[in-house]
């Protein structure tokens, strides 16, 4: 049986982070559940059954995030002024196709918000699969069901997803990330 | 050969065992806004904090251990020892068995590389036009022009040990994809196996990323793209298998 490399917390905190905003929803608090998670990872030696690192991390954040939703006091959340996405996302998400910073930040804030807000079952597959990168046999696992499910939980959840942000893109208006999915 | 009946898109799209009408999250691609996530990265005070503390919990465990070692000494060099002997040579062994080497990249690390920026201009075509002037020892690099595709550019890699030749490829949408192939038979697990045109190809899902993957004259091919359908890489690679 192997043993989780601590390095591999930083070889994958992208990826992390990236999972940890699509389950929160807001950037604040994933980076507190990605700390979280990685102080709990680090507590004592790791021990890797059948998993690679990354599934064995993705499968702690999650932990992680379930038992933090159940404790009542939690942080009031922020909301962040364009400027200060501007300034925390300058570096942090990148124009892929030539978007400036502020623009790409906002599409990937929205983007995560609709993430945030699909049905529980549905968000999982579509971070575990789309966001994390696992196979679906990696995520069937983590989420202790049958590939078959996971596939078409991840069939609606993209179907929401892009259902989602089409009307914001086809009236060229401000998102609204926060409508509900449901 | 294609199909008579099929047009090349359709040609292409159409993956063995899909159906239309499945709720599969297998026949729907992810939606093209999620691959801008990728770009995402951690602020650098979070990846601090956390390499930090990886390094704290690192320099503890060093310190346990060393205590550990002055109290088994004697008993880790009389038993211990060589029971991890045997096993090291059973892991050699084994590895040597199945995967040829010891610290091969997988076919993931390749196709990270086959992501990545062109290094060096894009190869000539040769006479004829359907082969670049590039190959990897006897395997040369199509164009893929009549696929509608063509070489962008190109870079040469070094990866645990093994060199990997890759081409870079542009459609008329911009998509770009990479084929790398490594002077090497790579371990690949995973994924799911594809015949096309007589070709054993196998396809592995990596989220927004599609990659596949085959093996030709002792080599690893491998091509990958991100939203770029598999379906397309795969006639590709049944040109190139």
């Amino acid at each position: 049986m192997a043993r989780l490399d601590p390095q591999a917390l930083v070889t994958h905190l992208d990826r992390l982070y990236r999972v940890a905003w699509a389950l929160c929803g807001s950037r604040e608090e994933a980076e507190d559940l990605v700390q979280e998670t990685a102080a709990r990872v680090l507590a004592k030696p790791r021990q890797l059954r059948r998993q690679d690192e990354l599934a064995y991390l993705v499968r702690a954040l999650r932990n992680t995030f379930l038992l933090s939703r159940r404790t009542a006091s939690r942080r009031p959340r922020e909301v962040a002024t364009l400027e200060q996405v501007e300034a925390l996302d300058r570096r942090g998400v990148g124009g892929a196709a030539g978007v400036s910073g502020p623009e790409s930040a906002l599409a990937a804030r929205e983007l995560f918000a609709v993430i945030a807000a699909l049905p529980e079952d549905f968000r999982l597959a579509l971070v575990a699969v789309d966001v994390a990168g696992l196979s679906y046999q990696e995520a069937a696992d983590l989420l202790d069901t049958r590939e078959a499910t996971i596939a078409s939980r991840l069939f609606r959840a993209r179907e929401r997803v892009v259902r989602a942000l089409a009307p914001a893109a086809d009236r060229g208006e401000a998102s609204t990330p926060s409508r509900s999915l449901r | 050969m294609m199909d008579d009946h099929m047009t090349f898109d359709e040609h292409n799209d159409r993956i063995p065992g899909e159906d239309a009408d499945d709720a599969s999250g297998r026949d729907v691609p992810a939606p093209a806004a999620l691959r801008a996530l990728d770009d995402v990265v951690v602020p650098d005070r979070l990846r601090f904090a956390v390499a930090e503390a990886v390094a704290g919990a690192e320099r503890t465990r060093v310190r346990r251990r060393s205590r550990w070692r002055g109290g088994a000494l004697v008993v880790a060099r009389r038993v211990a020892v060589p029971l991890l002997l045997v096993l090291v040579l059973g892991i050699v062994a084994q590895r040597a068995i199945v995967g040829g080497g010891t610290t091969s990249p997988s076919v993931h690390d390749v196709a990270q590389v086959a992501l990545r920026a062109p290094a060096a201009p894009a190869p000539a075509a040769r006479p004829g036009g359907e082969l670049l002037a590039a190959h990897a020892g006897p395997i040369p690099f199509p164009t893929w022009t009549r696929a509608g595709w063509h070489a962008v550019g190109a870079r040469t890699d070094t990866v645990g040990g093994h060199e990997l030749r890759t081409v870079f490829y542009a459609d008329g949408a911009g998509r770009r994809i990479g084929y790398a192939i490594a002077d090497a038979q790579l371990p690949v697990a995973g994924g799911q196996v594809v015949e096309r045109r007589g070709a054993q190809l196998r396809v592995l899902d990596r989220g927004a990323t599609s990659i596949v993957t085959w093996r030709r004259d002792g080599r690893t091919c491998v091509l990958a793209g991100r939203g770029v359908p598999v379906g397309r890489l795969l006639t590709l690679a049944s040109y190139a298998a």
